[in-house]
């Protein structure tokens, strides 16, 4: 009697929230909600401890929110070692590594909508063409993949192997590149699944495209060595047609609103390098000297702010530093553990 | 003289908390090399650990006292952290050596089957002086019973079924003659561990996977009489671990498979002099651990240790005593096999000023791969203010030093390892006071301790400008906390009660931030290290019948440096109880013990993410010939 009651019940709320949110579809087309605009921040949390977060930032009113995800959810984890977050329409994908799995977010609002799992340490994601791809580790003995996600169901169609340590993702030119960190191989998925591999240094890394829709490869070198290096690819032949050797450990890359100048981060110090350059430059842009390490660096791309991100060496929670395009320091406020990167609405 | 002493120091500092609810039982007297724990170290406070329970040592210890332990699952990785401290920071003593890991400087206390343990004491504080490396927060000091020679044949078979699949079954027997004594054990100990959990991470009931532990052990002693004044002990240890690393609550996949092989042996001659006493040991310890079946890590540590204990006169005595360890290990993150060689020397210095004050005096120098450790002092006074029949009061002030020699991993782990280090150093000084009021049926046992630590050097891992991880000298910490216990027991013509508590107060500060210019992580309290922690228990004992409720309070704990309120884990109660049950035949005793824990089934993490269970019961048979 009561499973039944139960049941009913069920079954009524059901039909209660399908109107509302078709009465909601009919009524405006894209529902703003609050974390519609401003920054968001990617903790991705310290490994083993399932405290990955996102923190909302408003640019002008300077107002942090904590958690985002878990306040909107009741106090559901994002989970561990949250790698990546990508918006695209209505849906905010967080790319969970250590769990294994996607969380799909309302990008409105954070409430939680699906969760697809069955993908194995899943790093970066990104949309070409109504469809979702996601690089995947795999393991540590296999070579990477790309699952090919059907963004309407949220389920994974298909696989394209890649090489191992697969890990950031971006379209270009109609195809997507792929860089295999555990490897020195960028591999270049031609839809549906024809992939070619283009050789860069060890441990090809952050990608960017810039105005020429050339592609920007940071290569983090051997571990231990500072020997960075930046490659520019071109997409439409598939060549490197340009190498810049660092001298110097880098692990992130990010482009400024114009696409003309690259800001790459090493340690605390942050160094900008035009397209054009043949040289990097001798001195660094800003050095953060409070700062135990850069994790993660962002450009607004709407008002060219500089955002870059200490992890703390995950012992304590990140701080948030905020730049102007000329370096000038705007705010700095405290972030979740280990954040790592940003995503602007 | 001696003995008196003894006596009475053992009961100035070990009555409260003993188990035993008859004053006149033997206490549960704790011996490191050969010696009662507390004879050089007046001042300080030891506390024994009943044994005889079951589960591990985590249980033993952490079912008698508020001390937290962060228990990564059920039946998983456990370290424990004394007043404020690391794991690193805490000694385990095995037969008199160090037994924590080499490559991670730390003890995991879920691989010590509390079944084959005689005798546990702690010893709270700094006391590099009696330990050597990383007595810092304290020491766990494990030591084997003394031989009875008792000629009768002792029999001890136990199973215990326990909720979530956990089945244990162990078995002692102790045989001999009148010039040797041998104690064999043996056990086997499996959880299956499929319990269900209600994290609000999680957000709905889950039932936990890929967390089952199979272990089994062997644990063989021998002591022989040689002479009324010689006596020859060996001990023989091996023990196996299997388990399966409880994933975080939000992961739905398996995690890393950890298999550990501990192999220990300890031969130690103890020889009694009209007023001396020499004793030796020469231990090996191998710690073979097993990563997800591959990547292995194995660590061999030999070590022997010298001591002289002579009696100057009726009112002092003197120890001296050195001992050389050589460790290697070899690890696929070490460039080659890598050793180390460590050379300690001490002495010790006790002295009855007069019949209400004992103090001691006592140092230790330790020299590794050419380098120094600090050397550490250590002062203890106790002084016996009233001493009579119905009411002792005695003070008792401590003040020392205590260091940890950087791990290797810490000195040559790859990449990254920094074989400069100093070691960590901290100096102590704790005082405190007990009284004990005895009536015709009562005993009323109170005590309190204010400690104060300050730690230098404290080794942590950030990473470089080059983005790698590395290990510096950079912390400092402040530890000031409180410490008192109170226990009343009543005996009554049919039944025994027996009631108290323990509590502990702990801050643990940090005092230099993470770079020049951090200031929000100083003056912050450590994490994981709770505030207010508070143990409660009641016992009775009627006939055959034996009655115990505990309680145990957890206060909140940060899991970041910078103390974040909303990522802090939620402060705990945790209940349990216990019923034993006694037959008797002859010479035959067979017991019933049903255990129920978490009895108000409440969902708690004393790491985060780690879910730990809900109401649980064990059922535990004994039989004894």
């Amino acid at each position: 009697m009561t499973t039944l009651f139960k049941n009913l019940f069920a079954v009524g709320l059901l039909f209660a929230i399908a109107s509302i949110s078709l009465s909601c579809k009919e009524d405006s087309e894209t529902p703003a909600g609050e974390f519609s605009t401003g920054v968001l921040i990617v903790n991705e949390g310290a490994f083993g401890r399932s405290d990955g977060s996102i923190t909302h930032y408003n640019p002008d009113s300077k107002m942090v929110t904590q958690d985002i995800y878990g306040k909107k959810n009741d106090g559901l984890a994002l989970g561990d070692v949250v790698q990546s977050l990508t918006i695209e329409g209505d849906f905010a994908y967080a790319v969970v590594n250590n769990d294994n799995k996607v969380v799909v977010a309302n990008a409105h609002n954070f409430q939680m909508q699906h969760v697809i799992g069955s993908v194995s340490l899943p790093r970066y994601f990104t949309t070409l063409n109504g469809k979702g791809y996601l690089t995947e580790w795999v393991n540590f003995t296999d070579p990477g993949r790309v699952a090919v996600i059907n963004l309407a169901t949220h389920t994974v169609e298909n696989t394209i192997a890649t090489d191992y340590g697969s890990e950031n993702i971006i379209a270009a030119n109609g195809k997507l590149f792929v860089s295999n960190n555990f490897t020195n191989t960028i591999s270049v998925v031609t839809l549906p699944a024809s992939t070619a591999t283009i050789e860069v240094a060890n441990a090809p890394g952050d990608l960017v495209l810039d105005a020429e829709g050339k592609l920007w490869v940071l290569c983090g070198g051997n571990y231990g060595e500072e020997n960075a290096s930046l490659h520019r690819i071109n997409t439409t032949t598939n060549m490197v047609e340009k190498i810049l050797e660092l001298n110097m450990g880098a692990n992130r890359l990010a482009i400024n609103k114009a696409k003309s100048q690259l800001y790459l981060t090493s340690g605390i110090q942050v160094y900008k390098i035009s397209v054009t350059d043949t040289s990097v430059p001798e001195n660094s842009f800003l050095t953060i000297e409070a700062a135990v390490g850069l994790y993660g660096i962002g450009v607004d791309p709407q008002t060219d702010e500089i955002y870059l991100a200490d992890a703390k060496g995950f012992a304590a929670n990140g701080t948030i530093y905020r730049y102007t395009a000329t370096g000038t320091l705007v705010d700095e406020f405290t972030s979740g553990k280990g954040p790592n990167g940003f995503v602007f609405r | 003289m001696v003995k008196w002493v003894s006596t009475f120091l053992l009961a100035g500092c070990l009555l409260p908390v003993m188990a035993q609810v008859d004053s006149t039982v033997h206490l549960n007297e704790v011996h490191v090399f050969g010696m009662p724990v507390t004879k050089y170290s007046p001042g300080g406070k030891i506390k024994p650990v009943s044994t005889g329970q079951a589960g591990t040592l985590t249980d033993l210890v952490a079912q008698q006292a508020p001390i937290y332990f962060k228990i990564y699952g059920n039946g998983q990785l456990a370290t424990v952290a004394l007043r404020g401290t690391s794991a690193t920071q805490t000694a385990v003593l095995w037969n008199g050596i160090n037994v924590n890991s080499p490559t991670l400087g730390q003890t995991d206390f879920s691989l010590w089957p509390a079944f084959l343990l005689d005798e546990v004491a702690l010893h709270y504080g700094a006391s590099g002086a009696l330990y050597g490396s990383d007595a810092l927060g304290g020491s766990v000091l494990l030591s084997n019973k003394v031989a009875a020679y008792s000629q009768k044949p002792q029999l001890v078979v136990q199973q215990e079924a326990g909720s979530f699949g956990h089945w244990l079954s162990g078995v002692k027997a102790t045989y001999g003659t009148q010039k040797v004594e041998l104690r064999t054990k043996a056990y086997h100990r499996q959880l299956q561990n499929e319990f269900e959990f209600t994290s609000p991470k999680v957000g709905h009931k889950k039932k936990q996977q890929f967390a089952a532990v199979d272990s089994y052990g062997f644990d063989q002693q021998v002591f022989i009489k040689i002479s009324d004044a010689g006596e020859l002990a060996a001990h023989a240890q091996y023990l196996h671990n299997f388990r399966e690393v409880q994933p975080t609550v939000t992961s739905n996949s398996p995690g890393d498979v950890l298999q550990d092989y501990n192999t220990r042996l300890a031969l130690t001659y103890r020889h009694d002099f009209a007023s001396a006493s020499l004793f030796s040991t020469v231990g090996y310890i191998i710690n073979d651990q097993h990563y997800n079946r591959t990547v292995r890590t194995l660590s061999k540590q030999l070590s022997t240790l010298v001591q002289y204990d002579y009696t100057l006169n009726r009112r002092s005595n003197v120890r001296a005593g050195g001992n050389w360890s050589r460790i290697t290990a070899t690890t696929d993150s070490y460039a080659t096999l890598q050793a180390d060689n460590r050379f300690d020397a001490y002495v010790s210095y006790r002295y009855r000023i007069t019949n209400h004050w004992l103090t001691s005096l006592n140092g230790r120098q330790a020299v590794y791969q050419n380098k120094t450790a600090p050397f550490s002092p250590a002062w203890g006074n106790e002084f016996a203010l009233i001493k009579n029949e119905r009411l002792q009061l005695s003070l008792r002030t401590q003040a020392g030093r205590g260091y940890r020699v950087p791990t290797l991993n810490d000195r040559y782990w790859q990449p990254g390892g920094n074989p400069n280090l100093k070691p960590e150093s901290g100096w102590q000084a704790e005082a405190g006071f007990d009284i004990k009021k005895k009536a015709n049926a009562s005993i009323l046992s109170f005590e309190a301790t204010h400690h104060r630590l300050w730690i230098t050097d404290w080794i942590i891992w950030l990473p470089t400008q080059a983005s790698i991880w590395t290990p510096a000298n950079l912390s400092r910490v402040y530890v000031s906390g409180i410490e008192s216990e109170i226990s009343y027991q009543l005996t009554t013509v049919k039944a025994k009660w027996q009631w108290g508590y323990t509590y502990a107060y702990t801050q643990s500060l940090n005092k230099k931030g993470l770079t020049a210019f951090d200031a929000a992580t100083v003056n912050k309290q450590l994490p994981y290290v709770p505030l207010h922690a508070l143990h409660a228990f009641a016992r009775s004992e009627f006939k055959t019948w034996r009655f115990e409720i505990t309680g145990d309070y957890t206060s909140k704990r940060f899991t970041a440096l910078d103390n974040a309120a909303y990522q802090a884990l939620a402060a705990y109660v945790l209940v349990a109880a216990a019923v034993d049950k006694n037959w008797y035949a002859g010479k035959n005793k067979f017991t019933v013990r049903c255990q129920a824990n978490n009895l108000l089934n409440t969902y708690y993490e004393t790491i985060e993410s780690r879910a730990m269970p809900g109401r649980n019961f064990l059922i535990t048979f004994t039989y004894k010939f």
